[in-house]
């Protein structure tokens, strides 16, 4: 797998510090499952946060501390990673990541799908992050998505298929991080449906029904 | 470069292995030239003794060598999540879950592809995320068939990483202050790099553009990575 678009260092350090909120996150990390580029990076950057750790200063700890860790533990062996994944249909057609199946694995034959309109259908993760919308789009070969524009970022992760718009061509295992009112019309290759997570800034929660469909493209 | 390292691939790969800690066949070290040392001893992957003890507690469940990174590391994260604001008790929740998770997932630890100290760090990291934040923390899975495996990496290049790692680690130490500041915002408070540039009271390009000078010169220093 080629990739030719990676995370921007910003991107990605807000993920290493652990400042970045769950729903970009799944973004960084669908990345780092295709990229080993990112990935040595992203090592580069936890071994930075080792080196902030192991030259912080040390703060004094309650004497009953570690006798609360000891009770806590299993006696058994460390095993942690074995688990025996399940065999999911959708994720093996489309090369979906285990980090964002494990948010859709209830049904492994298929994809709970919503149609969003103009043949885009989406699935949306469910989360613990009030501020960003994690969810997986499939977008039928050839579409061309009408011109839009998002407010703040938009990170998108491509699995299966690809697109084209004024930026470039995406692939599978791109990522593509759109920041502020950047409008852009992707063009989905003709060959395949294109399948990818797209994470946006959580929609604001507007009572007023007409300012909710003033919302650009199909309700995102 | 071009050596036969047949024999040290060998003990690559596989937790089973780690038996051999402590009684090593032979080093590879690769000095500042670049020249090749082949000796007697790999001590170099097992260097230091954090990692010996994480390994301890992998392979023998050693309550005495947990006890000792406990030891090590526990003020440490007490003092780093304090950092960000949290209180003595919050902190020392995060501590105690953090140790829960160094007991529990003690085999992942892989000397060769992390220092201990960022492999805790990555640890206390999630365990504040759990904790303090209440969301789940999202992380590639390299057992996930869908993982793309990097390419095979030869064991120099290993021991190379290795050595990056320690120099990394007195690379942070001698950046300039104002990058340093920046990381450390990052790193300590947990805040994105746009929060960072409100705090410090700069533009969001000046954070991002001392972000890229730190990335340069860790790119420079190690390699393009
Ligand atoms: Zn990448």
């Amino acid at each position: 797998m080629k990739i030719t678009h990676h995370l921007s260092e910003e991107l990605l350090l807000d993920y290493s510090s652990g400042a970045l909120s769950e729903g970009w996150s799944i973004a960084v990390a669908a990345h780092l499952s295709k990229c080993s580029h990112c990935r040595a990076l992203h090592a580069k950057l936890e071994e930075v946060g080792g080196a902030l750790l192991t030259d912080s200063a040390p703060e004094g700890l309650s004497y009953d501390i570690f006798e609360n860790v000891l009770n806590r533990l299993d006696e058994g062996g460390a095993s942690v990673g074995n688990e025996v994944r399940k065999n999911i249909e959708w994720a093996r057609r489309y090369g979906i990541p285990a980090v964002v199946t494990d948010y859709l694995a209830a049904d492994t034959k298929k994809l709970p799908w919503k149609s969003l309109g103009l043949g885009v259908s989406q699935v949306v993760l469910e989360t613990k992050d009030t501020t960003a919308t994690a969810r997986l789009l499939k977008i039928p070969a050839g579409k061309k998505v009408p011109h839009h524009s998002h407010n703040g970022r938009e990170l998108t992760v491509i699995f299966s298929g690809g697109f084209t718009d004024e930026t470039g061509n995406y692939g599978p295992g791109d990522i593509q991080e759109i920041h502020g009112n950047a409008e852009h019309q992707p063009w989905v290759r003709e060959e395949e449906d294109c399948i990818c997570l797209a994470v946006t800034e959580a929609p604001l929660k507007f009572s007023n029904v007409a300012v909710r469909l003033a919302q650009p493209l199909i309700g995102i | 470069m071009s050596v036969d390292v047949d024999t040290i691939s060998e003990r690559q790969n596989s937790v089973s292995k780690r038996s051999q800690v402590g009684k090593p066949p032979f080093s590879v070290t690769v000095s500042k030239e670049g020249l090749m040392e082949v000796g007697l001893k790999v001590e170099s992957v097992y260097r230091d003794e954090q990692s010996r003890w994480i390994v301890a507690v992998a392979e023998s469940r050693d309550k005495k060598a947990f006890k000792q990174l406990f030891n090590h590391f526990a003020p440490r994260i007490k003092g780093f999540c304090q950092n960000n604001g949290s209180t003595s008790d919050r902190a020392e929740e995060v501590v105690q879950e953090a140790f829960v998770n160094i007991w529990r997932k003690a085999n992942l630890f892989d000397p060769k592809k992390a220092s201990a100290g960022a492999w805790i760090f990555a640890i206390a990291r999630n365990a504040r995320i759990d904790l303090i934040r209440k969301e789940n923390r999202p992380e590639a899975d390299t057992t996930d068939p869908f993982f793309e495996q990097n390419e095979p990496e030869s064991p120099l290049a290993v021991l190379e990483a290795e050595r990056k790692s320690k120099l990394l680690r007195d690379f942070v130490r001698d950046l300039p202050a104002e990058q340093q500041q920046v990381l450390k915002l990052a790193f300590f408070e947990e805040k994105p790099h746009s929060e960072v540039a409100e705090e410090l009271g700069i533009p969001l390009g000046t954070v991002k553009s001392r972000i890229r000078l730190a990335f340069k010169r860790i790119r420079s220093e190690f390699g393009e990575i």
